[in-house]
């Protein structure tokens, strides 16, 4: 049996928490679409443990992803078993917005291995998934160009992650770069960085590839750096 | 049970009752089409099966709990499809159809089609209401998409909401002979003396205050019948006074190779009894090198 709260429960939790009631009981998540926040995201008031206040550098959206490829390979259980253990209520995975550290998806990747899996690369798979990147998705569809698409992905980092930079470069082919941010660099070593630098090269490349599959694109000058050909 | 749990439960028993007093018969064949029994309290359903009777009814669960259901513009809905909401039509029918296209346009784009869809229903709207943009309605149409936006989103989405509306204007016969003007100075006078006053913005009265080679000083207020009608609303409300300010500070774009910006000095809703704005405007030389 599923339990329901009663709608006048779910009017009264959503106008505390200043999210469409009717819109969010549809989608099934709560995404405002919001900026990096210097602190908690004040919307919601879920506790954190202090490992995951350090940083504040991944948004929910970003992590969505991970959690369902958790989901599908290692199940409900271990899902769950892994987020007591490390203090994190489940509830936190339908803010899309909310803020956390990078030390979570580290400690989660960590955990995955010691169960057989590499949480990275089933990721990526989940991440070509247009429902994984909340009211983003539908914007990505609508791109007519390898080109639009990626400049998209882009400019909307800021609504999944700041522990990264990336930008583009727009002449003579767009070459797209993603190095550490300020930020990142102040709780984290470059090499500690290093894993979700790629994980973020592939997963730009390989939404790409998905949507437009003749797409070219080639390593790029340096390091976690890639061309799109024109 | 909190005192407001106990006030929503009333608010939507009483939602029902009225419903199934206007509605008669018909609110019992939509119940039964939808595989819902009418017995007991339509309150007490579960949320999700609540959801759907709301959703039939082209209404939300947001808008019942505020009480701005309009009942009437309910029952002939579910007649006619296509019947628009007398709020929004009925009184000083100024303002295009097109603005409110183009407001739902971005959210759209922005925030999804599901966004854009629940949006229309939480005002009584649907996607026919915009087929034909020859329509008019009134301000509140706007007013009431743009607060939507702001309360939820935040007010810098609405004023990207009004820079985006430059790239549907500049498409139109008003954009492209701005378009072709060489001088921002003088396009702003046309379109604020030729244009605003008769399509863009005929619910409010707009004189231009002073006019430099690099700036515009706007002053704007309400049409006395507008204000009569739907001023208390106007006065408290910010949404579209930033809406404006972004439409204003991408008008100078029109003119390839400018770039504009707007300050506004004085606000209805800051009690200053007018809106002021400063648009102003500059060449640009290259497009910047890297995106971010």
């Amino acid at each position: 049996m599923q339990l329901e709260p009663s709608a006048s429960d779910w009017y009264n939790f959503c106008q505390f928490a200043g999210v469409d009631a009717h819109k969010t009981l549809e989608l099934g998540y709560i995404d405002g679409k919001k900026k990096f926040k210097h602190r908690l995201y004040p919307e919601a008031s879920f506790s954190l443990p202090m490992r995951y206040r350090r940083d504040f550098s991944l948004k929910i959206r970003e992590l969505v992803c991970f959690r369902d490829a958790v989901l599908a390979r290692l199940g409900e259980d271990f899902w769950s078993s892994f987020l007591k253990r490390v203090g994190v209520t489940e509830e936190m995975f339908f803010v899309y917005d909310y803020q956390i550290s990078l030390n979570f998806l580290y400690d989660l990747v960590r955990a995955c291995e010691d169960a057989g899996l590499s949480l990275w690369e089933v990721a990526l798979e989940h991440s070509l998934n247009e429902d994984a990147h909340g009211v983003l998705g539908p914007e990505y569809i609508k791109r007519r160009r390898p080109q639009d698409l990626l400049e998209g992905l882009v400019q909307n980092q800021p609504y999944y992650q700041r522990a990264l930079h990336v930008e583009l470069d727009p002449s003579p082919d767009l070459v797209c770069r993603v190095g550490p941010s300020l930020l990142a660099l102040e709780s984290f070593q470059e090499s500690e960085l290093a894993p979700f630098i790629n994980y973020k090269v592939s997963g730009l490349t390989e939404f790409l590839r998905s949507h437009f599959p003749s797409a070219t694109m080639t390593p790029g000058p340096t390091d976690g750096s890639f061309r799109l050909q024109a | 049970m909190t005192t407001s749990d106990y006030s929503f439960d009333r608010r939507l028993t009483s939602f029902f009752n009225s419903s199934r007093e206007l509605l008669g018969d018909q609110f019992d064949h939509l119940l039964d089409g939808l595989r819902i029994s009418s017995r007991g309290e339509l309150s007490e359903l579960p949320v999700t099966e609540l959801l759907r009777v709301l959703n039939a009814l082209n209404v939300t669960l947001d808008s019942v709990m505020t009480g701005s259901v309009d009942l009437e513009t309910m029952r002939r809905q579910l007649k006619h499809r296509e019947a628009f909401p007398e709020r929004f039509g009925a009184k000083y029918p100024y303002s295009s159809r097109f603005t409110g296209f183009y407001m739902l346009d971005y959210v759209s784009r922005c925030f999804g089609d599901k966004t854009a869809q629940l949006l229309r229903q939480r005002l009584q709207l649907r996607q026919e209401h915009f087929a034909d943009l020859s329509h008019k309605n009134n301000i509140l149409l706007p007013l009431e998409i743009a607060t939507y936006v702001h309360d939820y989103f935040g007010p810098d989405y609405v004023r990207d909401m009004g820079r985006n509306s430059i790239v549907h204007y500049r498409k139109g016969p008003q954009g492209r002979e701005l378009a072709a003007m060489s001088d921002v100075s003088s396009m702003l006078e046309r379109f604020f003396i030729d244009f605003a006053p008769t399509t863009v913005e005929k619910n409010y009265d707009w004189s231009l205050q002073r006019v430099e080679h690099d700036s515009v000083l706007l002053q704007g207020r309400p049409k006395g019948e507008v204000n009569e009608e739907f001023g208390g609303r106007l006065v408290r409300n910010r949404s579209l006074e930033l809406l404006r300010s972004g439409f204003f500070t991408d008008l100078p774009t029109l003119i390839s190779g400018h770039r504009g910006s707007c300050a506004q000095l004085k606000g209805l809703s800051r009690g200053d009894g007018v809106d002021l704005y400063r648009i102003s405007f500059t060449k640009v030389s290259a497009a910047p090198s890297m995106i971010h």
